[in-house]
């Protein structure tokens, strides 16, 4: 008798049929836009986080700012001294790029990742950084120069390019 | 159909629309609170980015809008020290910070530089002068009074502010007075001189009249304005020995002179003793006062002859002292007076 309750229960659908398959529908289309907003949420917020680094990576080039105090081309030693102010409103301006260009503008000298110095000594600035209101030395060993109007090229970690000329 | 009927067919007894339904509900939400979510995002971005935007192009109108006047340069060299006399000036409508000045000795012998680190804040409209005990003294090994010197300041902003040197002198300049002296003829001044307790004070002062007609018997004291003009550009000191003394040629017999000696005075017209050393900067108009009957005092010239009464008198400004680091010693015949009655 038990065993025929049980297996008309299992085998007998008729009367469940509209029930359960609208729950399942209704359960595997919850799980599915679940599924689809995590998704797309995890989408979004990535590019949010791609979108918000740009922007900031951006406004932090925008606020830096260096000036070059003086430049002066020793021949005798062939260095290059560059005296620079960090007159931005950022801290951290790190020095990635130095390129020395002639007065044709053709490229003499590429310095990597150059060495920051104070203004008064042959210290290291700490970090090679300057931070706002700093001032920082950069000596540059170049190859003679002929006399006339060269420019330099200062590209610094964030990006931002700023350049001046001098005279030898 | 009655209505009953109706909506069972339509709400309770037609369940098969229902999953597309929340399906369609669902996508409509997800959709719509990540747009929302990312243009909301996008839009605060935006905005941040604008902000700095903004302030950079601030940053740049301020940095443009600075206008420092660096003027009447002079540069004197004692052994190694060169001194740096100037005067600086905010012309602009932004407040500035001066925090560097760099000297350069353009002597191709001597192609050597150095810098000061400076803490300056100018207002618009604020002016001040680096001379005598506050000029800027920088040290340049191997530099020479014979050196040409270029020299700028660097303000907080990043501009640079060339120091602008005194105008070249021009022969008519040189011919007001004699040598390396010259002198503002509308500035010659006299005083009248009274006691006052201790001191010996000018009145009226700092007016004066006009010192071409002098009264006779009196006590008084002279005012030049005098312009140190060497070619040299060195400083000229003026010790207590310097006086300012006239002659009277059209007297028969030339009695003995009257004479004034050199004196410090303050700015309420006092006569301040001891004396201290009188400095003339090169290219800087100087008033120098001239009252003491004695070398180094303060009592005022009290030995007038009867003979010098309405009679015209030659002035001369005998000075004794030093150029640059040399003794210097000089009488010139500069103006001639009338001593009335």
């Amino acid at each position: 008798m038990l065993i025929r309750k049980v297996t008309r229960i299992i085998f007998d659908r008729r009367a469940m049929s509209n029930v359960v398959s609208a729950t399942m529908l209704t359960g595997v289309v919850i799980a599915l836009s679940l599924a689809v907003f995590g998704w797309a949420q995890g989408r979004s917020s990535d590019y949010s986080s791609e979108f918000g680094e740009t922007v900031d990576a951006e406004t932090a080039r925008l606020k830096e700012k260096l000036a070059f105090e003086y430049m002066f081309y020793d021949a005798s030693s062939g260095n290059l001294s560059v005296f620079l102010l960090n007159c931005g409103t950022i801290d951290g301006v790190k020095i990635k790029t130095a390129y020395i260009y002639n007065s044709r503008y053709s490229l003499i000298e590429v310095f990597s990742s150059p060495s920051l110095y104070s203004f008064q000594s042959w210290e290291e600035i700490p970090g090679q950084a300057l931070d706002r209101g700093e001032e920082g030395r950069l000596v540059l060993s170049l190859p003679a120069l002929s006399s006339g109007f060269c420019n330099i090229k200062v590209v610094t970690e964030r990006g931002a390019i700023f350049d001046t000329g001098f005279v030898v | 159909m009655t209505r009953d009927l109706w909506c069972r067919k339509v709400w309770i007894g037609r369940s098969r629309g229902l999953s597309t339904v929340l399906g369609i509900v669902f996508l409509i939400l997800v959709v719509f609170a990540i747009a929302t979510n990312v243009f909301l995002w996008t839009l605060s971005q935006n905005a941040q980015y604008a902000q700095a935007v903004k302030d950079e192009n601030q940053k740049n109108v301020d940095r443009l809008s600075e206008n420092l006047v660096a003027s009447g340069t002079n540069y004197t060299v004692s052994d190694d020290e060169v001194n740096v006399k100037v005067t600086v000036r905010n012309a602009g409508s932004v407040a500035a910070r001066i925090i560097n000045l760099w000297v350069f000795d353009t002597d191709p012998s001597n192609q050597r530089y150095t810098n000061k680190s400076l803490d300056l804040n100018l207002n618009p409209g604020d002016a001040v002068n680096f001379r005598g005990v506050s000029s800027l003294k920088v040290t340049i090994p191997g530099a020479n009074a014979s050196h040409e010197f270029v020299a700028w300041f660097v303000t907080a902003r990043g501009n640079t502010v060339p120091l602008e040197s005194v105008e070249d002198i021009i022969v008519a300049q040189l011919a007001q007075g004699i040598g390396s002296i010259g002198m503002t003829f509308p500035d010659f001044k006299y005083y009248n001189v009274s006691q006052v307790g201790p001191s010996w004070v000018l009145n009226p002062f700092p007016s004066g009249g006009s010192g071409y007609t002098v009264p006779f018997g009196k006590y008084i004291a002279f005012r030049v304005t005098l312009t140190n003009y060497d070619e040299s550009k060195q400083d000229l000191k003026l010790y207590s020995h310097s006086a300012l003394w006239m002659l009277f040629p059209a007297i028969p017999t030339q009695p003995r002179s009257a004479w004034w000696y050199i004196v410090n005075v303050n700015e309420s017209g006092t006569i301040v003793t001891p004396f201290t050393t009188i400095t003339l900067e090169w290219g800087m108009p100087t008033q120098v006062y001239f009252a003491a009957e004695a070398n180094g005092g303060s009592s005022p010239f009290n030995k007038w002859q009867a003979q010098c009464q309405n009679q015209p008198a030659a002035v001369n400004l005998m000075l004794v002292g030093k150029i640059g680091d040399s003794a210097y010693g000089q009488n010139i015949p500069f103006v001639s007076v009338f001593v009335r009655s």
